[in-house]
């Protein structure tokens, strides 16, 4: 199907682009890193799609995963103090963290696919795999990360057919966390959770293991809320909520990103004329916040141009997830989950919706590894679409 | 619903919300959040305006300016370190670094500095970001101004009480006496605007972003004095080191001389401020206005004046001076020892006798004259257009409160001695209304047509009769200044000799002229000088002759 290569290929090349273009005026020196680093990938991936075959994926993809678990463990050794998510690989800061992403993916595919094991035993692999990963991201620490391994096993398990209950369990999780922070909030959600726990026909067991496991969350939550985090990683979480009050660093820089975006009105201001960016009031204008950079330069058209973009992009892989099965289904689904949780993430903390946890944008944030495993993903879908 | 149609709804849902918001954002915010996105790097600094000129009645420049130069520092920049490189440079500040931490664009460090030492200062280049050298205009006086320093005034930085009152920032120059004081506002003029562009870090990174907003200069003003004549009332002091000259018009209010000796150098105050305040002759006092001295003499008008209203007197009352009045066990003495013998009220007052008013005050009686003055209802300022006038201390109930009044204390106060303090610009304010019978203009010194009127319900015979005695003083041969007599001049006057423990007594002559319509009145104060008649009315006798000469 030419088509689906092509809503593959054409928009993640545009999107590149455009990330290139946006770096160009940030800095020349990080647009040069930058696409030489996108050439070596591309021209690796070329290379490997004409020699690898499909079967290759499906049964060795998984390898990358037990590649990165050390990797990931190494991080925590080298790392002193501070922030440990990259390997210095000389030429090249390696993230393992991005590469255990794609390695889940292609794990967990083969795990919930393989259905000569009962389903029981393949959810408990499942469940251990992904475990390993948010544990050892979260002692980095890298929330974001984090909460992006727990998201692909989410999709992957629920597109696998994993029992609803689970489902269910994922989706009241967040909602119980959230409820717990105000005690009215706690009594209608757990008065809503019991007339629909009422409703569903389930085991008994079942039903009383979920509830008490949410009641465990909405009773954690706060315990973690007051003693576990310390006053500015709780300030981090909540500064999005409202910017312009917070006296913090983060406060601060979201507030500047709502600025950059809006100075940028329709048709922004233009190429590298950007004040916020090039006076160095929007921080990490390269990372965490190069959709308000481009907003500011690109305007309200440069961003519907990146979304539409990213729509024909997605939209194309839903396709191909409907054309497949099995096995292959859970990895374009994972793939599908990685894509739309980094893409949301990282737009929601640009528009102040969601706090800033430090997911990369798509094919435009500055960085190598996600790059890497963006094109990796894609070269993925290709094979599969064969 | 299969798990793709979720997935896609998801996927529609996302999109939704982000659209939505950067509509929010980038359309229906744009403007506001454009501004701040302007603001954010765009700092403006006020261009302190030049302070109006200022002229004497003729025309001639007594106060202009110069461009000079000022330091500013943004604050949002200065850390505690750079704050302590500020202090060592310019020793302990009166910014704080709270003051720093505040959202202002700039604080002003120092201002008014000259060239060298704008160059002192950026060679010793302390490495504090974000301080700003920019031009600032300076007031200046010329080598004149110092003759009329008192009508003046000068100008200095703000104090914290008039940063708060008038809204000014720190470093800001404001009028602190005189004209400079009172034509604030309309001296100052209106402060322009400079825009600088700054990156986050604190940077410089543009200095003219868009272009500035030129200040207005502050209006020209228009003294009512006359400098050459204020040039030649300090001739005319040489001999003497303290004292003062007031003149002014009757009709119109306008000022034509207030001198106060010693003066300042309005351009100097600042620098030598230590020496003139300890100074025991004070110079920044403006002696027209806030020296408080016995009138002497010269009270010799209210007393008669009291007498009349109060029927006690009449012009034809006789007294006889055998040269000593005693009222119980006390004597006090007339100035001439020999006496006068017998006197009406006009040979009285042209000739001074102490024991004739002496008379006219025990007559009257302490309380008696108090009630009298209640009566009269005279000013006890002269409300001119020049801060810190002093009130003077007349026998009135309210002034003299807490004073332990004998029947004898009126004796005292009938010749100007005992409590009676007054300033030269209230007796000349007192011989204005005898000389327009009643009704005078409030001195001013700035022109403009507003002239506001004192008015004092007293028959006009009385005025008539001091008139007449005034006259008696310069032309009358017993008259006490008759020796100056001048038949050019048209001068009436009244001398004073004040007693006061400072030394020898000092000098007065108050006087108005021409005789017939009385346009000018003058009161000459000399301290320490001696009697009336030598030394205040002839510097007074001078300069209405050059008055009326350079008038013609």
């Amino acid at each position: 199907m030419k088509r689906i290569k092509l809503g593959l290929v054409i928009p993640s090349v545009l999107l590149i682009a455009i990330g290139l273009t946006e770096l160009f005026f940030i800095s020349k020196g990080m647009f040069v890193s930058q696409l030489s680093k996108v050439l070596i990938y591309v021209l690796l991936f070329l290379g490997l799609y004409l020699t690898i075959r499909k079967s290759h994926i499906l049964n060795y993809g998984f390898i990358l995963y037990y590649l990165s678990i050390p990797l990931l463990m190494l991080t925590l050794f080298l790392g002193r103090g501070g922030v440990n998510r990259w390997l210095n690989l000389g030429f090249f800061k390696l993230q393992p963290s991005e590469i255990a992403k794609i390695g889940l993916i292609f794990l967990l595919s083969k795990i919930i696919s393989d259905d000569k094991k009962p389903l029981k035993n393949r959810l408990i692999k499942a469940g251990i795999v992904t475990f390993i990963p948010f544990i050892l991201v979260m002692l980095q620490p890298d929330l974001g990360t984090a909460l992006t391994f727990l998201f692909i096993a989410f999709i992957i398990n629920w597109i696998g057919g994993a029992d609803p209950s689970l489902i269910r369990f994922f989706l009241f999780v967040p909602i119980a966390m959230l409820a717990s922070a105000h005690p009215l909030a706690t009594v209608i959600f757990f008065s809503a959770l019991a007339v629909i726990t009422f409703v569903f026909k389930e085991p008994l067991y079942k039903k009383i293991v979920t509830l008490a496991l949410l009641i465990f969350t909405s009773l954690i939550t706060p315990i973690v809320w007051q003693k576990v985090l310390k006053p500015y990683q709780r300030d981090r979480l909540t500064a999005f909520i409202n910017p312009e009050k917070s006296k913090t660093t983060e406060g601060w820089q979201i507030y500047q990103a709502r600025i950059a975006l809006g100075s940028g009105g329709i048709s922004g201001k233009g190429p590298g004329k950007g004040t916020q960016k090039s006076l160095a009031f929007l921080p990490a204008a390269h990372t965490d916040f190069i959709l308000s950079s481009i907003g500011e330069e690109f305007g309200f058209t440069g961003l519907l141009l990146i979304i539409t973009l990213f729509i024909i992009f997605m939209r194309t892989v839903l396709r191909l997830m409907e054309l497949k099965e099995g096995h292959e289904k859970l990895i374009v689904s994972g793939i599908f989950s990685y894509f739309i949780f980094h893409f949301g993430v990282n737009t929601l903390s640009n528009l102040s919706l969601l706090p800033v946890v430090g997911i990369p944008l798509p094919f435009i944030t500055y960085g190598g590894s996600h790059v890497l495993v963006e094109i990796a993903a894609i070269f993925t879908l290709l094979k599969m679409e064969v | 619903m299969n798990p793709e149609k979720i997935l896609r709804l998801s996927l529609w849902a996302l999109i939704f919300v982000i659209i939505a918001r950067l509509f929010q954002y980038q359309i229906l915010e744009y403007r506001q959040l454009s501004l701040r996105a302007t603001y954010n790097y765009l700092k403006e600094y006020r261009i302190n305006a030049p302070r109006g000129n200022i002229y004497d009645r003729n025309g001639v420049l007594l106060a202009s300016w110069k461009p000079a130069f000022r330091i500013l520092v943004i604050p949002r920049f200065v850390s505690p370190e750079d704050y302590e490189k500020i202090k060592s440079l310019f020793g302990e500040l009166q910014v704080n670094p709270d003051t720093f931490s505040q959202k202002n664009n700039y604080v002003q460090i120092k201002s008014q500095l000259a060239f060298d030492e704008v160059v002192k200062f950026l060679e010793k280049t302390p490495e504090v970001r974000s301080l700003v050298v920019d031009a600032d205009p300076v007031r200046t006086y010329t080598e004149d101004a110092k003759f009329a320093s008192h009508v003046i005034g000068y100008v200095g930085e703000v104090s914290k009480e008039e940063m708060n009152k008038f809204k000014l920032d720190f470093g800001d120059i404001i009028g602190k006496s005189g004209i400079e004081k009172y034509q604030d506002s309309l001296l100052r003029g209106q402060s322009g605007a400079k825009f600088m562009a700054f990156d986050s870090k604190g940077n410089l990174v543009s200095d003219s972003p868009r272009p500035p907003l030129a200040p207005k200069q502050g209006n020209d003003l228009y003294l009512t004095i006359d400098i050459r004549l204020q040039r030649w009332a300090d001739s005319l002091f040489q001999n003497y080191p303290r004292g003062a000259a007031f003149a002014f018009n009757i009709k119109t209010g306008d000022v034509i001389l207030l001198y106060s000796k010693p003066y300042y150098n309005p351009s100097e105050v600042l620098k030598k401020w230590v020496s003139y305040i300890v100074n025991p002759d004070k110079p920044l006092l403006n002696r027209c206005l806030q020296g408080l001295y016995p009138p002497g003499s010269t009270f010799k008008l209210v007393t008669t004046m009291a007498g009349l209203y109060s029927h006690t007197l009449t012009p034809e009352t006789r007294y006889n001076c055998p040269g000593g009045f005693t009222f119980g066990n006390r004597t006090w003495l007339c100035w001439r020892t020999e006496g006068h013998g017998t006197l009406d009220l006009i040979d009285a007052i042209a000739q001074s006798c102490n024991v004739y008013f002496n008379n006219v005050g025990a007559r009257i009686g302490t309380n008696q004259f108090m009630e009298i003055l209640e009566k009269l209802n005279l000013p006890v300022r002269t409300g001119i257009d020049i801060p810190g006038e002093s009130q003077v201390l007349i026998p009135l109930k309210g002034l003299l409160k807490q004073r332990l009044l004998l029947p004898s204390s009126v004796v005292n106060w009938s010749i100007g001695q005992g409590e009676v303090q007054v300033t030269p610009a209230w007796m000349a304010l007192i011989t204005g209304i005898i000389a327009g019978n009643g009704k005078c203009a409030v001195p001013k010194v700035t022109i403009d047509n507003h002239t506001k009127y004192i008015s004092v319900s007293i028959p006009a015979e009385i005025f008539a009769i001091l008139k007449e005695g005034m006259r008696k003083v310069v032309e009358s041969p017993n008259g006490t200044a008759s020796y100056l007599y001048d038949p050019n001049l048209k001068i009436s006057g009244k001398t004073g000799t004040a007693q006061n423990p400072h030394g020898r007594e000092h000098s007065w002559f108050t006087c108005f002229f021409p005789n017939d319509n009385p346009e000018y009145v003058l009161t000459v104060l000399v301290e320490n000088a001696g009697h009336g008649s030598e030394a205040a009315a002839p510097i007074a006798f001078q300069l209405v002759r050059r008055f009326t000469s350079e008038k013609n």
